[in-house]
Order: structure tokens, then C-alpha cells, then sequence
């Protein structure tokens, strides 16, 4: 007998499993998840996780139990290559073509306004699709790189309610600042146009204060909270605070710690995050590292050369690197950085693959998708493979004139909500 | 340098009949990498043999095929190795054709092999992602239902996305 239980329990378990995949149509989170917590095979894993051996329970519920699951078996036998795509693939496509897609049939265009799929895009997909760069002066715009399936309605950010300037991004959301004397910050998508105006902070955050935008997307973070983590570099004192703007708590706090580092008090631009830490290039051939969980902070040096040069700080393969051109030596070459001390880790030649009539400034960009690194050569943008060192150009006359000041925001075409819309877009949720 | 309890677990053999009825034999430590096999195994106990009905035997080889590649490659896992595994995956997925590619993941996807379904899907979305509507709906056979207008409307909505 207690044999027996076991073994339903075990069954019982994929019957949860198979809850979820297997709703058709219009899948709502909310019901299934209320099914799954009131269903007598929900308590019973809930019991077993709890430590109870044996759960108590008649042998007719068994049976009954028994019939449910041949019937959501039979469901996941029965779906088609056209279901599955649906239920596995939608995820993990870019937010234009899923937009596209929305055209297909009913059932994709629902499952594809759905705001679980929302969610879960937000999770599953993180390919970079793109750039947004802007020149100083100049208007927002998008390079993709793959227009078929990577893109955005409004490249310039027009659907904002003023002029800005693009600061940081992360995960599919920007960071925008406004023009103005006392200027603010937005946060949107360019994907679905939706935006929020973030309270004014208690500090005056000047010309010379940096940001990074942490946005972590994972399965439990529903209502897609970010943090927008700014160091303020105090005028006339050789002092940097922290002030963080939370979207769970809709308010900004200044960090404890100060910092008061002599390399740390003037900043190249605008940083990033990885892994909970906020990562800024000073002018003084350093990195500030800042982690906004325990407001600790360090500093690394940057490679050597690195401090007239157009070296970039981004990150590869999940890691902290560093890329550096070499251009003017005799032959030249890309040197990357990597690993939390910033160790030598490929030094890519690019000889025969520029052919002689291409020239222009050679500068790495902020934008690393696997072994791939993006790189401008003149108004040529180029994806240099780290392992095979080949340069290979993608799209030609990206930018208007040089990249001299012109800012690149690597960018992911993702549907995340931006936390707590306080302006939804009409157009895409219609 | 096993000890014995572990040699005995990795050595047991399952066999598995696939809907053509062709059977595989298969270590239990490879078998078990599809989330479906490791529940049956605790679940049947002593039972060898495992019918699988919704699978044809093509597919079921391709899939036993890489779960082989990864049960090996965990027992001594290291950074190394993960990059053999990654190159392999690639190579695995690299030549398939699209009939194949769709079978297996909904074989993979049945069994409940999730980092097999991850792959194939990431290779999925790489094939269609660029895709028109028109070739979408010829692929997988599926016909717009549409109301006259609503086809309209969204793609009015969303022209952007047709650029």
C-alpha cells in the first residue's frame, strides 16, 4: 500500500510539471497557478517537500488523480510542431519579430500580448540586437544588427515628452536625461514605448555625474524592478556619492559610503552593471566598482596605455573586460582584457581582413555578443571574432560623420514592462 | 576510482522502445538526462524496459545520442570540458534539417530533456526570427483566422515591424 502511494505520488509530480505547458490558447498564469495550489497534487508535493512521508489520503482521490493526468498526457502527446513553437520558441524571439508575428494567427497574437509571455521574454531573451548612439547635439538613434529581427517604432525615442540624452542601458531598458537645467531622468523601452519619469533626486546630479542601469530580469522578478545607481562627483571636493533611485520603492537614498579616492573624482562616462555591481571608467586609468546591495566599493586599475586611448569597459562571456586597439603600432591589433583583475586574454591582428581602401578610426564598442566583439572602423561597423581574429563588416556609413564623441549604448530587443507603467503604450497592447 | 555503490548505479542498463519499436540500450546515468526517463525509472523501480510511444526511433537515437555526449562529459566536469560540450552541441544542431530539427525538439520536449529543448529551441528562433508572416504560416501549416480587418489593424498598428 504505501508502495503503491509513492509511486502515484511520483506520477503526480509530472502532472504538475505538464500543468503549464500544456494550456492552450489564452494561458492564464493566475488560474493555472490557483489550479495548481488547490489541486490535491499540488498539496501533495507540497507535503512531501515539507518532510511527510506518507500524505493521507483516500485511494478513490488516487484514481481520480490517475484520470487527470492520462487526460494532460494525452494533451502534450498530442501537440503539434506548431504548438510547441508556440509554447518554447516565442520566447526566445527578438521583440520586432514577435511583434511580426502577432499577425500569424489568433492564438500567437494572444499569447503574444499575454503578459506571462511578456514576462518570460523579458527572462529568456537576451541576445544583443543592436545600438543605440547618439552624437553630442544630435537625435537618438538605432543600428541594428540584423533589421529583419531586431528593431524598434521610434529608433529616435520621439514617443518621450521631451529631447534627451541616451545615459545607460540594461536588458532591453534605456536610461534617457532630459536637456533641461534641473534635468531628468526617464526610463523606457524603445520596444513597446512605454516610458516613466523618475521622482527629481535629493542631490543635484551635475554634467560631470555618471549612472548605470541595473535591471536583472529572472523568473521572480514580475514587476521587472530595476535600479538606477548614480555617482556625483561633489564640486570643489575630492569626493564621489552614491545615490540610488529604487522602482520598488519608487524613491531615491543616498549610499552611506563616500568615496574618496584621488583617481575615482573624474569619470570618461557612463557605466554599467554586472552581477549587482555598478562598473565606471575614471579619467585616471581606473575602474570604480560600486555595489549598491551593500554600498561597498573598489577600485581596479585599467591596462596600461589605456588612458588616452579608446579603450572600452564592457562585458564578456558574463565577465568584466576591457578592449583596447591598437592602431598606430606596426601591425595593428585589438587587445582584450578580462577576468575581475583584467588579465591579457586574446590579442586579435587585424591585418589581412581590412582591405586598403577602408580607413578611419578604430574603436571597440561597448557591445560583446559571445566571441563577437563590435567595432567601428570609420563610420564601419565591424564584428571582430576574439578566437578567429577575422573583421567582418556588417553594415557600412552607420554614422553621418566620425564617431569622435558620438555615445553607444549596447542594447537587447526585449518586451520587459517598464516597472510600475505609469504610461502604457496603446499601440501594442491594443 | 568508483566506489562500488556508484559503479552499480552507472552501469545499470535500461532499455528503451521507441513507437516503431525499435530499442535502444542505454546506461540508466544517460537515460536519466530526460527529465520523463528519470521519473519513470523512480517511479517503475525495478522495471528495465521503458515503451515510449510518442517517439520513433530516429529521433529517440538522436536524442539518446546527446544525452550520452553529456552524461559522460558531467562525470568530470571542468571548464574545459564545457567548452567540448558547447562546440559539440553546436556541431550537433549545425547541419539539421528543418523537418529533423522540429521532430526532435518535440521529441526532446515530450521527454522532458530541458537543456536538449534549450538548445534546439535557441537554434529554432535563429531559423525564423528573420522570417515574413507569409513563411511562418507555410511552415507550420497554419492558417490565419482572422476576422477581415483585424489582420489590418494589427499590422497598421505594428507597420514598423514589417520594415
Amino acid at each position: 500500500m504505501m508502495i503503491a502511494e509513492t509511486k502515484d505520488l511520483k506520477a503526480m509530480d509530472i502532472v504538475d510539471d505538464t500543468l503549464g505547458d500544456s494550456e492552450e490558447d489564452t494561458f492564464d498564469f493566475e488560474d493555472s497557478q490557483q489550479e495548481m495550489t488547490c489541486s490535491p497534487c499540488a498539496n501533495l508535493k507540497v507535503k512531501e517537500d515539507c518532510g511527510m512521508l506518507y500524505p493521507a489520503i483516500e485511494v478513490g482521490q488516487i484514481l481520480v488523480e490517475y484520470s487527470k493526468i492520462s487526460k494532460f498526457k494525452k494533451h502534450k502527446e498530442e501537440m503539434t510542431i506548431h504548438d510547441v513553437v508556440k509554447e518554447l520558441v516565442l520566447r526566445f524571439l527578438p521583440a520586432k519579430t514577435l511583434c511580426r508575428f502577432r499577425l500569424v494567427c489568433k492564438e500567437w497574437n494572444h499569447w503574444i500580448t499575454n503578459p506571462f509571455l511578456v514576462h518570460l521574454h523579458s527572462f529568456c531573451f537576451r541576445d544583443i540586437s543592436g545600438l543605440f548612439c547618439q552624437a553630442p547635439k544630435g537625435k537618438p538613434h538605432f543600428i541594428s544588427l540584423n533589421p529583419r529581427a531586431y528593431g524598434v517604432p521610434s529608433p529616435t525615442l520621439s514617443f518621450l515628452p521631451e529631447n534627451v540624452t541616451i545615459r545607460a542601458a540594461s536588458n532591453g531598458l534605456l536610461c534617457c536625461q532630459s536637456h533641461n537645467i534641473d534635468p531628468a531622468y526617464y526610463i523606457c523601452n524603445p520596444a513597446t514605448k512605454e516610458w516613466k519619469l523618475l521622482r527629481k533626486p535629493t542631490y543635484y546630479h551635475g554634467p560631470k555625474s555618471v549612472v548605470a542601469l541595473n535591471f536583472e530580469p529572472s523568473m521572480l522578478n514580475f514587476k521587472a524592478n530595476f535600479e538606477l545607481i548614480c555617482a556625483i562627483p561633489i564640486p570643489d571636493n575630492p569626493v564621489v556619492y552614491f545615490e540610488i533611485y529604487s522602482s520598488r520603492s519608487d524613491s531615491w537614498r543616498v549610499a552611506d559610503t563616500e568615496c574618496w579616492e584621488p583617481k575615482a573624482l573624474e569619470f570618461k562616462g557612463d557605466g554599467f552593471l554586472l552581477k549587482g555591481v555598478a562598473f565606471w571608467e575614471t579619467c585616471s586609468g581606473a575602474v570604480l566598482a560600486f555595489d549598491s546591495t551593500d554600498e561597498q566599493y573598489g577600485m581596479l586599475p585599467t591596462p596600461p596605455s589605456s588612458e588616452s586611448s579608446l579603450g572600452v569597459l564592457t562585458e564578456m562571456h558574463g565577465e568584466l573586460c576591457y578592449i583596447l586597439p591598437h592602431e598606430k603600432a606596426d601591425e595593428p591589433r585589438i587587445d582584450v582584457y578580462g577576468g575581475w583583475n583584467l588579465s591579457l586574454k586574446y590579442k586579435i591582428p587585424l591585418d589581412s581582413e581590412v582591405p586598403d581602401h577602408i580607413t578611419g578610426e578604430l574603436r571597440p564598442l561597448p557591445c560583446v555578443d559571445g566571441d563577437v566583439l563590435m567595432v567601428l572602423l570609420g563610420t564601419r561597423l565591424c564584428a571582430c571574432n576574439v578566437k578567429e581574429g577575422k573583421l567582418k563588416t556588417i553594415k557600412s556609413n552607420v554614422l553621418s560623420s566620425g564617431a569622435e564623441n558620438v555615445k553607444f549604448l549596447p542594447y537587447v530587443n526585449s518586451l520587459t514592462p517598464v516597472g510600475h507603467q505609469y504610461v502604457e503604450s496603446k499601440d501594442f497592447y491594443h | 576510482m568508483s566506489s562500488s555503490s556508484t559503479t552499480t548505479t552507472t552501469t545499470r542498463l535500461l532499455m528503451l522502445k521507441a513507437s516503431d519499436g525499435v530499442t535502444f540500450e542505454v546506461e540508466e546515468a544517460v537515460a536519466t538526462k530526460l527529465g520523463a526517463i528519470n521519473n519513470m525509472v523512480e517511479e517503475e523501480g525495478s522495471e528495465d524496459l521503458i515503451c515510449l510511444p510518442n517517439v520513433n526511433g530516429k529521433f529517440l537515437g538522436m536524442v539518446l545520442e546527446w544525452c550520452k555526449k553529456h552524461a559522460n562529459n558531467n562525470t568530470n566536469s571542468d571548464k574545459g570540458n564545457d567548452e567540448v560540450n558547447k562546440w559539440w552541441d553546436k556541431e550537433f544542431v549545425m547541419d539539421l534539417d528543418q523537418n529533423t530539427l522540429y521532430h526532435l525538439l518535440m521529441a526532446a520536449d515530450y521527454l522532458s530533456g530541458t537543456e536538449l529543448v534549450d538548445l534546439l529551441t535557441e537554434k529554432v528562433a535563429s531559423m525564423i526570427r528573420g522570417k515574413k508572416v507569409e513563411e511562418i504560416r507555410e511552415t507550420f501549416k497554419i492558417k490565419s483566422d482572422f476576422l477581415p480587418g483585424q489582420e489590418e489593424e494589427i499590422r497598421k498598428k505594428n507597420s514598423w515591424a514589417f520594415e
